[in-house]
């Protein structure tokens, strides 16, 4: 089971390969068996080395998520100026597969 | 003339004085890669001689400020209508359909590009090991690794075969190349340099930077490429200052701290000429410096893995047809993706996924503002703190199977990028041979300093 408290699922002290298959499916990345089981232990090798931030106490600490200071820098919504037709010609020449002025994708639903 | 010593201000210098013109040295140094590269492989791209990116006419070259100056450029860094691989596969044929921001101001400040150069794949690595077209060699030793992930821009300025290069930094990628190669290479503060046209890999720690063969010429490079830039937010508005001004003002009284978590062994020697120059070098704490490496390889990974979920195999790049969607997207990714860069991928998304996102990601991010706040401690009492660059000089080529062992070549450069602060790492000697590097870390946004100790300490070792 994986909840809030569960730290992840082991089995001989290493990720499960179901578990790193798991999240290969969400990436969106196929693992073959014949690499599973060497990925199964860098990724527990990494975990581990990583576990060591649990020795801090982190409990009224601010995480930073931005390194720099600069905050809502914005611009005008404006498609012209140096990316015009041109640009966009290039963009779609680049998809494997469109339709007039839309990249084109397999059935979603 | 020697070609491969040249410097950016030999080339200003000799183009002003009608020694020779833009064009011969171009052509010069695409005989000269033509020859060398085969065996270096530092280049992915070479332009061709008619397609040499000028952007300026004869007649402006001269009065330009780079003069013609031939760079390399990192392959993550785009220029319009040239192939864009950042190392890999997924990207083998794909042109770039604009120019980064530094490429435009380069080309407005008169530099021409020789060519795209070798990395690790999507700047993931240590060694360029993990690019998807060949390591590249040392020019220092070719059976050594040049260091990554800008190992191939980083050989290219030691191998001579360009005036000076530009390469990228996330946790070391500039500096530790430089530091194997025995080049100079500069990661600005965060925010320092636009990062529009670069090739996202950790949008929160990612930075451009120069690779040159001296400080000067460094300085002149990071006055045309930092700014504020409307393409990209995190670009900062902080003035730019010019940095060649006052790299001859001497460091006397400069307060240096060397962290005793970092050992100085190796740099004894440059510590002693800092202080012979009349800066006062005391030790100081990083506490937190051990947790720096644990905490970037949660960090990095995570916003790799996001910045990498474009790759689909649906707008542009690397395509494999499959029954359905979902099929598509594992056979183009699968197939366009080499072993380390799906590793942090699976890691990065294991750190942010439910469940999980609280006790790595968010744990790392709080340790990261503890990092932070220890560099932020000690620069209330220094100017500027120094360090050797790597903890060993070059290591062989397939020395380092083990992506662990991989990772802690990084560990005294990956704090600077967490803490979003300027840093250089210089040549300051060698070890059997294999150059060793100072790093000289600085306050946000004071590359100025940093700048500075490191000119007045090349200057003093020439």
């Amino acid at each position: 089971m994986i909840g809030k408290n569960q730290v992840y699922c082991y089995c001989n002290d290493m990720i499960a390969k179901k578990e790193i298959k798991r999240i290969a499916d969400l990436a969106r990345i196929n693992i073959a068996d014949k690499e599973q089981e060497g990925l199964q232990k860098d990724i527990s090798k990494i975990l581990d080395y990583v576990d060591k931030l649990k020795e801090l106490n982190v409990k009224n600490i601010e995480p930073t998520t931005n390194a720099g200071k600069a905050m809502n820098a914005f611009r005008s919504d404006d498609p012209s100026g140096e990316y015009g037709a041109e640009t966009v010609a290039k963009i779609l020449g680049q998809a494997p597969d469109k339709k007039g002025e839309f990249v084109k994708v397999k059935r979603v639903i | 003339m020697d070609i491969k010593k040249l410097t950016i201000r030999d080339v200003q210098k000799g183009i002003k004085e009608k020694d020779f013109s833009a064009e011969e040295l171009q052509g010069q140094f695409l005989d000269l890669i033509k020859k060398e590269n085969p065996d270096l492989n530092a280049y992915l791209t070479i332009f061709d001689k008619e397609k040499l990116h000028p952007a300026t006419t004869k007649t402006e070259v001269a009065s330009s400020v780079l003069c013609g100056a031939p760079l390399a450029v990192k392959d993550n860094i785009c220029i319009k209508d040239t192939v864009t691989t950042a190392g890999s596969k997924i990207l083998e044929n794909h042109k770039a359909v604009y120019d980064a921001t530094v490429i435009s101001k380069l080309k407005t400040a008169g530099a021409v590009f020789l060519g795209k150069t070798n990395m690790d794949e999507f700047a993931m690595g240590s060694s360029t090991e993990n690019s998807a077209f060949g390591v590249t060699k040392n020019p220092r030793n070719h059976s050594r690794v040049p260091g990554g992930s800008s190992g191939g821009s980083a050989a290219a300025v030691a191998a001579g075969l360009a005036v000076a290069a530009l390469g990228s930094d996330t946790g070391g990628s500039i500096r530790q190349p430089a530091s194997f190669c025995g080049v100079v290479g500069l990661k600005p503060t965060y925010g320092r340099v636009s990062r529009h046209g670069l090739i996202a890999m950790a949008s929160s720690l990612d930075q451009i930077g120069p690779i040159t063969k001296n400080v000067y010429d460094s300085a002149l490079l990071m006055n045309i490429i930092s700014g504020t830039d409307k393409m990209d937010s995190t670009a900062s508005s902080q003035s730019v200052v010019d940095f060649t001004k006052n790299l001859g003002q001497t460091i006397k009284g400069l307060k240096i701290a060397i962290p005793k978590e970092f050992p100085s062994e190796s740099i004894k020697k440059a510590l002693s000429k800092l202080e012979a120059l009349g800066a006062r070098v005391d030790q100081v704490s990083l506490p937190h410096t051990k947790y720096a490496l644990a905490t970037y390889y949660l960090i990095m990974p995570s916003e790799a893995s996001s910045n990498l979920a474009r790759y689909d195999g649906i707008h542009y790049g690397l395509s494999k047809n499959g029954d359905n969607l979902l099929d598509a997207y594992l056979k183009s990714r699968t197939k366009g993706f080499g072993d380390e860069v799906r590793r942090r991928i699976i890691l990065g998304t294991f750190a942010l996924s439910s469940g999980y996102h609280d006790e790595y990601y968010l744990r790392a991010q709080k340790v990261r503002t503890l990092i932070r706040q220890d560099f932020e401690k000690v620069f209330e009492k220094f100017d500027a703190i120094v360090g050797p660059t790597t903890p060993t000089t070059a290591f062989k080529i397939g020395e380092k199977e083990d992506p662990l062992s991989m990772y802690l070549s990084d560990i005294y450069t990956v704090s600077v990028n967490l803490a979003g602060l300027p840093a250089i790492s210089i040549p300051c000697g060698k070890i059997d041979g294999l150059p060793i590097g100072l790093q000289i870390i600085g306050k946000s946004f004071d590359e100025e300093t940093v700048l500075r100790v490191g000119h007045q300490y090349e200057s003093s070792v020439l």
